[in-house]
This record gives C-alpha cells, sequence and structure tokens, in this order.
C-alpha cells in the first residue's frame, strides 16, 4: 500500500489524468447499460397487474402500486424463507470456503505423487451434468435417511467443492514459492505456515470464494427442491420458481417485486465483503 | 515438475502433506461425489425408465446416440454457444475488471453495479430477459424502434438471433468473472509495475507483459470453469425458448435433461452425460497442458 | 452403516479445521468459533423439524402439487387437508407443492428414490400416458364399485379407462374454445353473432371474415391480430376436422407406430393455417406468435382479438377483469368440429403402500362436496357437472354466462382428449413439431414439400420412443 501513494502522489502525469477520465467515463456508461434491465424490473414491479401489458410500455408506473412489494412478500411465507435460505447459505459457504482453502492449499503446495491425477479427477467432477448424478445422489441420501432436511444441502460443503478449490488453487499458486520456503526455516509447522501466510495472502480471493459459495446457495434451487418436502423448510429460490404456472400466466408484476426483494440480502453482503477483494493485501507489500 | 528431482525424503514428506490437506475433499468424493458419478456411468449402459430396474443393454444407448440427429444438433448448438460466448465473455470480464482497477472515486459503487444482476436468481432472470427481449413489449426493441423507426428482431424467437440474445444475456451477468479477475489484478505485485516505468515501458507493453502473465492463472481457471459451465446450459432453454426456433438453442444439457426426466430414458441421458464428460475432460486436459506454456505461475506450482 | 461413516467424516474434517485454529492467532480463533456456533444452530433446527413423530398405526399419504400462484397449493392444505383429515382420522395427508417447471424433476427423483407420492395427476410437463405406460399407475377397477359421484359421467371417467381398466378420476375438465376480447371488437364496431355449437354456418371462412374484421398494422409494433391458435405446437391436429387424426391408432395402446404425415388431408388443413398467416393475415408468424404469449396471455396484452385456447385462460380474465365473449370452434372440411378437451386425472401410484388409503383421498377431492368447494375456491372447471354450474357463475360479470355454458358443455360432449395426455413420449414429439414446423408458419414455405421431408424423420422418432421404452 505504502509503496504506491509514494508512486502515485510523484507523478500524477497528464496521460494518467486522460486514463483515468476515460475510464469513468465509460464506467457510467456500461452502469447505465447494467441498470437499465434492473430498472425495467422495479418499474414493472410497481405497476398494476393490467398496466403491465400497456402498449407502449410505460417507462415510469402512475401511479406507482409499492403495495405489489407487500402482497409479493404475502404471497408465500417469505420471511419464513429468507431465514431458512440465509441460514443454510452462510452454513454451507462457511464449510465450503474453510475446507477447501485447505485442500486447494495442498494441491498448490505439496509436489504429492499423483498430484496431477488427483487434480483432474477434481475437475472431472464438474463435468458431469447434474441431473444425471441427481438420482443416485438422491437415494444415497434417502439411505442415510437425510430428506427433509437440509443435511445434503449442507453436510457435502465441509468437504470442499471442486469449483472453489480450483479457484483457490490458482491463487495460492500465484504466491511466490519462497514466502513458504522462508517459514519453513523459521520452525513454522506445516500448518501454521498454511494459516499464518498462505490464508492471508489469498484474502482477496477467499472473501470473493466466500461471496460465491452465499450466490450459489442463495440462487440454487434444484437442490432444495429436491430433498425438502416440506414447504415451511423452503428457500427463497423455490418461492421465487413458483411464480411460473403451467398455463403460462405469470403474475410479472409480483415476481419482479418478489425478485428485488431476493437481490437485497446478497447484494448487500457483497457491497460489505468487497472491501477485503478491492483492498486486497498486495503480495509486494509484505515480502 | 520435470526441472527438479526430488529426494526420496523430500517426495514422501510432500506426498505425506498433499493427502493430509486434500483429504477433506477425497472424503467427500468417497462419500457424497463419486458414488452417484460411478452409478450414473452404469446407467449408461442401461435402459432405466426410473419406474423399472435398470436393465443392462451394452453400448446401445451410445450407439443410438450417434445415430440420433438431435444428438448431433444439440452439440452444435452447444459449442456455437461456447466458443463464442466463452471469449467474448472472458475478454469482457478482464476488460471490465481493468476498469474497475484504476484508482478513481466510486469504485465500489460501480463494482456494485457491475455485480448486482449476477445476484439476480436464475429463474427470476430468464424471465426477466423474456420480458426484455420481447419484440413488442421489451425495453430493446422499444428502443430501437424509437432510433431507427423500424421494428426489431424477434430475438428469442428468431433462429439466427436467439443465440446470441443468450450470449448478451450472459453478458449481462458477468459478475462472478469480474470479480475473480479483479482479486486476480489487485495480486498482481506493485513493484513489478514500477520497475516496468522505471524502464520506460509503455502502458500497452506493462499489459502484455506484466498483467496478463500474472493473472494467467485466474484465465485458465475462468477459461475451464465457463467452458465446463457453458457446456451445462439447462435453465435459459427450457425457460425461455423450449429449445427453439428450429432447434437453435436446443443445448445438449436441455436435450439431456428431456430425455431424463420428460421421456423417462434416464440410461440414454447419462449416455449424453459420459459422452460430454469425456469431452470436456480430453478438452480440459489439453488445456491444462497447453497451459504449461502460457499460464505463469509466481509460486512454480506446476 | 452408512451413517457411522458419514460422522465420522464430519468428525475427522471439523478436527482438520480445529487443528489449524490451534495454530493460529487468537483473535482469528474466537471469529471463528462464533461462526461455528451460528451455524450449527441453524443444523440442529433443521433434522427437528423434519423428525415426524411416530404415532402408532396412524398411516401417512403423500400427494404431489404444482404450485400455482397459490390457487391450488393454497386450497389442498387450507381446505383439503383439513376436511380429509377430518374425516378420516387415522390418514395424515402430507402435501408436497413444488414449482410448476421442476415438477417433474420432484416426481422422478421420488419415484427412483422408491418413495412416490401416493397420489398425484399429470401436472408437469409429462402426461397420463408416460406413466401409465411405465406401469407407474395402480388401476382402480376394483375400487370403482366404492365411486359414488353420479354427477361425473361416464364419458368422463372413459377418458383414463385403458384397456378396460380405470386408471384415473378426473378432477378438473378443460374444454377449449374461441375466447375473445370484447373491448377490441367493440373498438373496431364489430358485433360478433352467437354461433350455436354446430351451426353448419359457422365454418372457418365465416371465421376468417370475422378475424379480418379487427386485424390492424400486420407486422408492425403496433399489430392487432385477428387471431392465434393458442395450441399451436400441435399443429399435427389441425387436421382433426379436415377427416383426419394421424394418432388415432394410438389411444387404445400409448403408442404410435406408424404415421403418414404426407396425407392430402393433413397437408390441406396445415396450408389452411397457413394462410391465416400470410395470406389472409389474419394471425401472426409462429415466432411472433410465441413472443406475444411467452409473456403471458396473448388476449391480455391486447395484441390479439380472437385465441383458440384451453378453458385455463379465463383464469387470467377474471384477474384482469377482462370483458371476453366465446365462441365454439368452426366447422372444418369435412363437417366436424373437434375442440380439445384436457382432463387432469387423479392418480394413485402402483407402488403406494396405503392404497385404500390413497383411494379415500382421490374419492374425497371428487365427491360432490369438494368438487363445488374446489370450483368456488380455485377457480378451476371441475369433473363435476352441477360443480360446473358454480364455475361458469364466477365469469358473470365479465361474458354471458348461458352461451358460455352452451359453447362450454357441447366443446366437452363433442371434444377429443387432448394427445399429449394419451400419446407416450409426447414431449418428444411436441418439441419435433414445434422446432419442424418453422418452416411453414414463419417462412411461408410450401406444406406439402416441408411435411414430405418431416415424414420420415417423424418415423425414425416414432420408432424411437418405442425403442428407449423398451417396447
Amino acid at each position: 500500500m505504502s509503496t504506491q501513494k509514494v508512486s502515485r502522489s510523484s507523478s500524477i502525469s497528464a496521460g494518467e489524468r486522460t486514463v483515468k477520465v476515460a475510464a469513468f467515463s465509460i464506467l457510467i456508461i456500461l452502469s447505465v447499460l447494467m441498470i437499465l434491465p434492473l430498472y425495467i424490473m422495479v418499474s414493472t414491479a410497481l405497476k398494476t397487474q393490467q398496466d403491465v401489458f400497456l402498449f407502449p410500455p410505460e417507462w415510469v408506473p402512475r401511479p406507482a402500486v409499492w403495495h405489489n412489494f407487500i402482497d409479493a412478500m404475502h404471497a408465500r411465507s417469505f420471511g419464513r424463507f429468507f431465514y431458512n435460505t440465509t441460514t443454510y447459505s452462510i452454513l454451507g459457504t462457511f464449510g465450503e470456503v474453510i475446507s477447501s482453502a485447505f485442500v486447494a492449499y495442498g494441491f498448490s503446495r505439496y509436489r504429492g505423487i499423483g498430484r496431477n491425477f488427483m487434480f483432474m479427477i477434481l475437475l472431472a467432477t464438474m463435468m458431469i451434468p447434474y441431473p444425471v448424478t441427481m438420482i443416485p445422489q438422491f437415494v444415497l441420501f434417502k439411505n442415510f435417511g437425510w430428506i427433509d432436511t437440509y443435511l445434503p444441502l449442507v453436510v457435502p460443503s465441509f468437504l470442499g467443492s471442486a469449483y472453489i478449490i480450483f479457484l483457490l488453487r490458482q491463487f495460492f499458486n500465484t504466491v511466490p514459492v519462497d514466502l513458504f520456503e522462508a517459514a519453513r526455516l523459521d520452525g513454522c509447522s506445516e500448518l501454521r505456515t498454511y494459516w499464518n501466510i498462505a490464508m492471508p495472502l489469498c484474502a482477496p480471493a477467499l472473501a470473493s470464494a466466500a461471496i460465491f459459495g452465499f450466490m450459489y446457495r442463495w440462487n440454487d434451487y434444484l437442490g432444495p427442491l429436491i430433498y425438502l418436502n416440506t414447504e415451511s423448510k423452503f428457500t427463497v429460490s423455490i418461492a421465487l420458481s413458483s411464480f411460473t404456472s403451467m398455463f403460462n400466466i405469470v403474475p410479472w408484476h409480483l415476481l419482479m417485486a418478489a425478485g428485488l426483494v431476493a437481490v437485497l440480502p446478497p447484494i448487500l453482503l457483497f457491497f460489505v465483503a468487497q472491501k477485503y477483494f478491492v483492498q486486497g493485501i498486495v503480495v509486494s507489500g509484505l515480502k | 515438475m520435470a526441472g527438479m528431482r526430488l529426494s526420496r525424503k523430500t517426495e514422501f514428506r510432500e506426498t505425506k502433506y498433499f493427502y493430509l490437506f486434500i483429504s477433506p475433499w477425497i472424503i467427500g468424493l468417497i462419500l457424497f461425489t463419486g458414488g452417484p458419478i460411478l452409478v450414473s456411468g452404469y446407467y449408461s449402459f442401461t435402459r432405466y425408465d426410473i419406474a423399472h430396474d435398470p436393465v443392462f443393454i451394452g453400448f446401445e444407448n451410445y450407439i443410438n446416440l450417434f445415430h440420433n440427429d438431435l444428438f448431433w444438433k444439440s452439440s452444435g448448438v452447444t459449442l456455437y454457444y461456447t466458443i463464442v460466448g466463452v471469449p467474448v465473455g472472458l475478454a469482457a470480464s478482464l476488460a471490465l475488471a481493468m476498469l474497475l482497477n484504476v484508482r478513481i472515486p466510486g469504485q465500489r459503487i460501480f463494482s456494485t453495479i457491475f455485480y448486482l444482476p449476477s445476484v439476480v436468481s436464475g429463474v427470476v432472470l430468464s424471465l426477466l430477459w423474456v420480458w426484455l427481449l420481447d419484440p413488442d413489449f421489451g425495453v430493446v426493441n422499444v428502443l430501437y424502434y424509437k432510433i431507427t423507426g423500424m421494428a426489431g428482431p424477434q430475438w428469442l424467437s428468431d433462429e439466427h438471433w436467439v443465440i446470441p440474445s443468450l450470449i448478451m444475456m450472459s453478458l449481462w451477468t458477468l459478475g462472478n468473472n469480474v470479480i475473480v479477475y479483479l482479486a486476480g489484478l489487485k495480486s498482481v505485485p506493485a513493484n513489478l509495475y514500477e520497475a516496468a516505468q522505471i524502464d520506460g515501458a509503455s502502458r500497452f507493453r506493462q499489459m502484455i507483459n506484466i498483467t496478463l502473465p500474472m493473472i494467467s492463472p485466474v484465465t485458465l481457471f475462468l477459461l475451464i470453469t465457463g467452458i465446463i459451465g457453458s457446456f451445462q446450459v439447462f435453465v435459459q432453454a427450457d425457460i425461455m425458448t423450449k429449445g427453439g426456433p428450429n432447434y437453435a438453442s436446443y443445448f445438449y444439457v436441455y436435450y439431456l435433461y428431456q430425455q431424463a426426466f420428460r421421456s423417462f430414458n434416464l440410461g440414454y441421458a447419462s449416455a449424453m452425460a459420459w459422452v460430454l464428460f469425456i469431452f470436456v475432460g480430453v478438452l480440459t486436459w489439453l488445456m491444462m497442458r497447453v497451459s504449461k506454456r502460457w499460464v505463469h505461475y509466481e509460486g512454480g506450482g506446476e | 452403516m452408512a451413517k457411522k461413516w458419514v460422522s465420522m467424516a464430519t468428525v475427522f474434517s471439523i478436527g482438520a479445521v480445529l487443528a489449524l485454529s490451534g495454530c493460529s492467532s487468537s483473535t482469528d480463533n474466537t471469529s471463528n468459533t462464533g461462526n461455528t456456533g451460528e451455524g450449527s444452530a441453524g443444523t440442529a433446527n433443521a433434522p427437528a423439524g423434519g423428525s415426524n413423530a411416530d404415532s402408532g398405526k396412524k398411516v401417512t399419504i403423500t400427494l404431489l402439487n404444482a404450485q400455482d400462484n397459490g390457487i391450488r397449493d393454497k386450497f389442498l392444505p387450507d381446505v383439503v387437508k383439513k376436511k380429509f383429515e377430518e374425516a378420516n382420522p387415522n390418514i395424515k395427508l402430507e402435501i408436497i407443492s413444488v414449482p410448476y417447471d421442476q415438477f417433474d424433476s420432484k416426481m422422478n427423483t421420488m419415484v427412483a428414490g422408491g418413495t412416490p407420492p401416493d397420489v398425484w395427476s399429470h401436472w408437469g410437463q409429462s402426461g397420463f400416458v408416460d406413466y401409465n405406460v411405465r406401469d407407474m399407475v395402480l388401476d382402480l377397477t376394483p375400487y370403482m364399485n366404492d365411486f359414488n359421484n353420479p354427477n361425473i359421467s361416464q364419458s368422463t371417467l372413459d377418458i383414463y379407462k385403458i384397456d378396460g381398466k380405470q386408471k384415473g378420476i378426473p378432477l378438473n375438465i378443460y374444454s377449449s374454445m374461441i375466447f375473445y376480447n370484447k373491448d377490441l371488437f367493440d373498438k373496431a364496431g364489430v358485433t360478433v353473432p352467437n354461433y350455436k355449437p354446430g351451426d353448419p354456418a359457422w365454418t372457418w371462412d365465416e371465421f376468417v371474415e370475422l378475424a379480418k374484421s379487427v386485424s390492424k398494422d400486420y407486422g408492425k409494433p403496433s399489430a392487432v391480430y385477428g387471431f392465434t391458435y393458442g395450441m399451436g405446437e400441435h399443429f399435427l391436429t389441425y387436421s382433426w376436422d379436415w377427416g383426419l387424426d394421424i394418432f388415432d391408432p394410438a389411444y387404445a395402446t400409448g403408442f404410435l407406430g406408424k404415421a403418414d404425415l404426407t396425407d392430402p388431408k393433413l397437408v390441406d388443413a396445415t396450408k389452411f393455417f397457413q394462410d391465416l398467416i400470410f395470406k389472409d393475415k389474419i394471425m401472426p408468424t409462429k415466432a411472433a406468435e410465441e413472443s406475444i404469449s411467452k409473456i403471458g396471455d396473448p388476449l391480455l396484452t391486447g395484441k390479439v382479438a380472437m385465441s383458440l385456447v384451453g378453458s385455463w385462460a379465463m383464469g387470467g380474465f377474471k384477474d384482469t377483469n377482462m370483458k371476453f365473449g366465446v365462441l365454439p370452434l368452426p366447422t372444418g372440411s369435412a363437417g366436424t368440429s373437434t375442440p380439445f378437451i384436457y382432463a387432469d386425472p387423479l392418480m394413485i401410484s402402483s407402488k403406494s403402500k396405503n392404497p385404500d388409503a390413497a383411494w379415500k383421498l382421490v374419492q374425497f377431492m371428487t365427491s360432490p362436496e369438494m368438487q363445488l368447494e374446489m370450483t368456488k375456491a380455485t377457480g378451476y372447471p371441475p369433473s363435476d357437472s352441477v360443480a360446473y354450474k358454480e364455475w361458469f357463475n364466477q365469469y358473470k360479470d365479465l361474458t354471458d354466462i348461458q352461451y358460455l355454458e352452451e359453447v362450454n358443455t357441447a366443446a366437452i360432449e363433442k371434444g377429443k382428449e387432448s394427445p399429449n395426455h394419451l400419446i407416450a413420449g409426447y414431449g418428444d414429439i411436441t418439441s419435433f413439431i414445434l422446432n419442424e414446423q418453422q418452416a411453414i408458419f414463419n417462412k411461408d414455405e410450401d406444406p406439402t414439400a416441408v411435411l414430405k421431408e418431416m415424414n420420415p424423420k417423424f418415423q425414425q422418432l416414432l420408432d424411437d420412443i418405442k425403442q428407449k421404452a423398451g417396447k
């Protein structure tokens, strides 16, 4: 950090200024593009069911029906679902990140016999489409007696997930190896080296892994749907897809309203967590 | 790897710690993930309609598969989507991440904005885009009409536009990739750039010689997971297009899902899964091999 | 045995994590245990809610339902479960409601896991026949002596009598009619006559004239189309009133062995509907129609004046208070008018452990009282003819219900059950038709040539369906 500050203040050249102005303008334009679909979501969420199909479409709904948000939340027991989803997402993500980081470090740091083979197996587990392993896996968890509980959705997370392991392994690979050698010479144990040196260095990657893990669980609905039976245990994503129907009659205003509310918890998490990777620790600073 | 010979003692030590660290994953593989994958392999050699026990039929499913037009069509569609979508997605993510890495005010807000779309739940996302791309009511064509005075394309209902439409939608939800790239960019040691500046290297040179190599492990990750994910596209086809029009969005896994759950041919679907698995597996293996030439690991890991 | 392994694995991984925290600095340590504590409270909750107390000889049956925006999925737990359990104190009814688009995943995993729902209907994308040809449906014939709702006619019951065996009891019956958006006709100053069902004057040609009177701006964003064929993926059935049902040989077995798509009657019918798009310009192309119906019912969007669609569409009219009218299906060149009917049967799983209790539920839900309650609460048309009166009543502010009753009753009498419920592998057939029809209904290619080209592919598909089913 400090090194960068020095270099920055020493030379804010004209070129650098241009780059910054250009970057800022491009970001503004792109932001508008990114937000436009979301704006449509908001404006649809505020329309009456009849006005949804007005032609030409209204940009600003008049009157704005804020009540749609309340109706959408009452269409199903969303309060309950938010609680369920948050609990299971936090727990699962915690398990996944902790265990995956551990495994990823193993893959990155040690040249054990069979490492490449094991790594290919790890990647391979991501390549089989879920629909065909879903049934055998369901039978497996049924034999454990885990149906209609969160166990099938949480316990496996504590044993790592291929995607996150792969992600973190890539980041551990970028850490200069001499850092670890130095730690070893200092007499630090392998576990301590991992925890005190590797983990802090990869904080940005860990933060993103946590966000991905949380988001994955927040939005996953095939898993919860297959393993849960009782409606009071359902998740937000199941409730959202229940706005679809056999007869293609989608209550657009309610769907969009509920969809928007469902976006809030993860985006809040993102806003808070990004501090960790946007201001990530610069490796050289520690050297 | 080949460059250095390890002593036996070191080799034993390395192997010991290697397996200690990866043991949670191995346990998970044995308990939860490995079994179902092997079982699906067995199913692929059976006729299995879910209601009756699987009947062993040898390679019949595989033979049928290769004689089926739809198999080839869906493979073609999926390849097209992957070959165009993945590189475009990677380039766009990197560009966005670089923009977000410039030191200007408001970056936290910007990155939140870019990440927002990725948070929208799958089903809602698909339905939202059905709405946006609606030729009459959708904002895309309404704007198009305002600007050009002509009716826009039929997007999802036009066989030439449907894949570009879906790629456009995937560009809107790049958040995850951007974040990974951003984390990668943040990990590039600042002193490398300082050294380059002292040598008088241009910004472009710095990008080619420092940034790209330093984030190449991240690129490899995004490339491989992107390809794997892209081959498994399902929700969009199921909710937005039903594989149409004229099979133009009949994605491989959509076909597979139809076979497994709507036509009760789980054996056939499993054979499809294993063909995909082997194809993507070989592809990944090749990429990993080739990657040794272009991926730079600071740790000298690979 | 398996459980033991799991707990060992869990202990092991937690042990590994603990070992790590031991090596870490103390501040990290506390923050982590804090997390774990919060997390484990969550898991402790989950299984506690799931454990069913074993209360002796009480049997539990399950009903699998597809959610429908709180209509049936509120009625089932609030009314059916409550009243059924009151009436049958030794049966516990468990209702599993899942989103429509994943009904098939849930159903099939339950079946494969050896715990199929005891009672369900084809509320996913597979039809009755797909379950039936795989022996998943219990033969209800032995129970039929016990069936005592005289308001469900024999012809209704016969829809799901296969090979002399009663396989399902219809819970709802939807007919199909031509619905029109009354405001659009009023705006155009056109009065729509009430044709008697079966009136020979009410032909498709007459219909085209009517549709032309409200069509405008063809192909432009502001277009209003006179007509859409709301069941478009079934274009192989367009020829029903041209004197040909190519699915006919399959109704007995569920499998269509041979079909000839080059039959002139099919070609004529197809040509007629193609002309509605490109010659008469009263119907959007398939692409445009798909776009319109992707976002909702075409009539509700005000882009379409008339639509041939199932009576489920009326639910949407009620929600939006749209004034509408109905018309019988016009007469085709063969002199007949054969609408679709859609009956949703309650089925009992052949693997049900409590078929008697399950039958009690089926009987209960199809009883005169519950049929009436269902109609009142859900607005879905019942299979009980007396309860049907209540259904018409719900639309009295929006349409002429006497005429609606006349048209609907005739439609159910003369109608044919939709082939997607009676032909195995119809999902594959639908995919095939949807995709192959593009050439005809988007590009104005000659139907004779297109159908000729489709013919061998269709035959291959039919063979494939049979072979994969092991028949």
